[in-house]
């Protein structure tokens, strides 16, 4: 392309420069052959010029020899031919000054020749009219013949001087006619010689120009040859691409289009189920609130009215009868305690804990003090560790060690010396605490059955409880995240274990501790 | 304190409850004067004597309203609600005695304006206890509105 275009260019130039030589050579030769012409023009005006003046010399002279023949015979024939010929002299002379106008030498000689030439003329017809007076008697002019005069001679002269100087011109002229031919032949020759020069560069230029044409063409059609092959090839290969890729995306839509059906029905699962989930909520909690308002009044009166037959009528009453009355009220009791601990339980269920740092040690303390009534005065060694704080519901964690300390104070019940121990460790952000008691233990191989809902390892009449208790807690522990887990040996009394986030630490973010030691 | 000085307001719908009740009271030496209404609106019949009530009834407000909860027609909540929302009867002291401690009962109470609390024991003789403690507080130990404060209550109008 750049290539092709400075060639172009490069043509351009040259023909330009060649072309204004060849027009300046033209120009010149034309310019030449012009003046040629023109001087050849000149020419002949001054050989017209010479021709007249040599008729005029003639004319002069027959008119002289005329003069002479007519005084010898007195022809009156030659009277009659001298009118017409001293006309021709007069016509001569103004065809002289008209064709020597440009002429200011001859035209001022004119002036002297015409009048000199005029009086010669009267002159003879002066004597010529003499003559034909004598008419007949011979030859005679009284005035003899016509002396070559100093006027004559002059006009002679200057007849002979015009002719010269005319002579002189036509040479002139004559020299520059043949030098302006010569330089027209010169130019002509010199345009021939450059346009065979063009013609020849030309040539050359168009030839070697369509050599490179034909090599790139050669060039070209080769690597058309190969791209059409490499181009084919491609071309098949991008086709099957494109097809995969048509499979591909109409795959993905497809897929995506089952997602989104997937997702809607889901959606709509999710809502119908959430619906039915909030429907039984509702249920549940005026169940729960049923429960808790109707179910224990029933249990309330039992026991009132039972106490009050005991009070009022009790010395009237047989022993069976009290005794009656006595397992009518610890039934109403124990059926409250169940209510109550049922209650809690499903409360525990539905509230999500509200997390926040908190004081074990607070806590402990707290539960101990509730349970102190359970314990009813008997000596019991407390031995607290120390506890850190840790990320949990207060209320709930509360539960836990109520439950947990209600649990060792009742089954230290026998022990002589009953001592109740808590301890707390951290471990991989976690806070592991554990309550030991020395009372009656139980068998490890229940281990896993005590944290189930009205599971006992106990008869009621040895250790009364509603079993719900450490449900409860595992309820709570779990709530947090944590894990619970008991070990014992019967007769060596009990230790609960659980874990709880440490303060500042979030549940999900823990790793699990599944695996601690049970 | 003269049997006559002081009137309790028992609004309790369960028989076997308000005889306990009553009987605990009594036990309890707080016998004086007691009113047992069965349902709420009843109560507040009574309170501003209307209805059934109209010209009958209080010279003055009672001392102490035991409320309970789960009333037939108008519940307690309501009950609490239109006493406490009342310039001539929010200063009477209300005691909710119910069977329920659950936390909804206990904030909507609170809320309401409710003096004090009670969760009925099933232990007869822990809520007779409780019952006396309760008497021996309100009329005895705290020190009651003055009786200006209660402008014509008996005089009929509508709340």
């Amino acid at each position: 392309m750049q290539r092709a275009k400075k060639f172009r260019r490069r043509l351009t130039i040259t023909g330009a420069m060649l072309l204004a030589l060849l027009l300046g050579a033209f120009a010149l030769a034309y310019q030449s052959v012009r003046h040629v012409d023109d001087m050849n023009a000149w020419v002949a005006h001054t050989q017209d010029v010479i021709r007249e003046t040599e008729t005029l010399r003639l004319a002069r002279s027959s008119l002289r020899n005329d003069f002479f023949a007519y005084r010898e015979t007195g022809d009156p024939q030659i009277i009659q031919e001298f009118e017409a010929k001293r006309q021709k002299i007069g016509d001569t002379l103004r065809r002289l000054r008209s064709l020597t106008m440009d002429n200011d030498e001859q035209q001022r000689l004119l002036d002297e020749l015409v009048p000199a030439l005029m009086k010669e003329a009267e002159r003879s017809e002066r004597a010529f009219r003499a003559r034909s007076q004598l008419a007949g008697k011979g030859p005679i002019f009284a005035e003899g013949p016509p002396p070559v005069t100093p006027a004559e001679d002059r006009a002679r002269e200057m007849i002979d001087e015009f002719e010269k100087t005319e002579v002189q011109l036509f040479r002139t002229r004559s020299e520059a006619v043949q030098q302006n031919a010569h330089l027209a032949l010169k130019s002509l020759l010199l345009t021939g010689l450059l346009t065979c020069l063009i013609l020849v560069a030309a040539g050359h230029l168009i030839q070697r120009e369509m050599m490179k044409r034909a090599k790139v063409e050669v060039g070209l059609r080769r690597a058309q040859e190969f791209l059409g092959v490499r181009y084919d090839e491609q071309r098949t290969e991008l086709d099957h691409v494109v097809e995969d890729l048509h499979a591909q995306i109409h795959a993905r839509k497809s897929a995506e289009q089952e997602l989104h059906r997937l997702n809607a029905e889901l959606e709509e699962r999710v809502e119908s189920r959430t619906a039915e989930l909030q429907e039984l909520n509702k249920e549940l909690e005026a169940f729960t609130y049923s429960v808790s308002h109707d179910l224990r009044a029933p249990l309330r009166h039992m026991d009132g009215f039972s106490r009050i037959l005991q009070q009022e009528f009790g010395p009237q009453l047989p022993d069976e009868a009290r005794h009656y009355l006595d397992r009518v009220r610890s039934a109403a009791t124990h059926m409250s305690a169940l209510v109550e601990d049922l209650l809690n339980l499903s409360r525990v269920g539905r509230q999500a804990p509200r997390r926040q740092r908190t004081s074990l040690r607070a806590l402990a303390d707290e539960a101990r003090q509730e349970i102190l009534e359970e314990a009813q005065g008997r000596e019991i060694a407390w031995n607290f560790g120390a506890l850190p704080e840790v990320e949990a519901d207060p209320g709930l964690l509360r539960q836990v060690f109520v439950n947990l300390f209600s649990n060792a104070v009742k089954f230290t019940r026998r022990s002589s010396a009953p001592a109740i121990e808590i301890r707390a460790r951290q471990e991989n952000g976690r806070v592991h605490v554990s309550v030991r008691d020395n009372g009656a233990g139980f068998d490890p191989r229940y281990a896993d059955k005590l944290f189930g809902v009205f599971q006992r390892l106990h008869r009621q009449d040895e250790y009364e409880g509603t079993g719900i208790g450490l449900a409860t807690t595992q309820r709570i522990i779990h709530k947090h995240g944590g894990r619970v887990w008991a070990e014992s040996q019967v007769g060596e009394g009990a230790t609960f274990h659980f874990t709880i986030p440490a303060a500042g630490q979030d549940a999900a973010a823990l790793p699990e501790t599944i695996g601690a030691s049970a | 304190m003269n049997a006559d000085e002081y009137e309790i307001l028992l609004v309790e719908d369960d028989p076997a409850d308000a005889e306990l009740t009553k009987r605990s009271l009594l036990e309890e030496g707080l016998g004086g004067r007691i009113t047992h209404m069965r349902d709420g609106a009843e109560a507040l019949d009574y309170i501003f004597c209307r209805g059934a009530f109209r010209g009958k009834g209080l010279d003055r407000p009672p001392c102490m309203i035991l409320l309970d909860l789960k009333l037939p027609r108008l519940s307690g909540h309501e009950v609490l609600r239109v006493i406490k929302s009342d310039w001539r009867t929010s200063a009477i002291p209300v005691v909710v005695l119910t069977s329920s401690n659950h936390e909804k009962d206990l904030l909507q109470c609170y809320r309401l304006g409710v003096n004090s609390y009670v969760q009925k024991p099933v232990d007869l003789k822990k809520f007779q206890e409780t019952l006396g403690a309760l008497g021996l507080y309100w009329l005895v130990v705290n020190q009651k509105p003055p009786d200006s404060i209660f402008p014509r209550a008996a005089s009929g109008e509508n709340p």
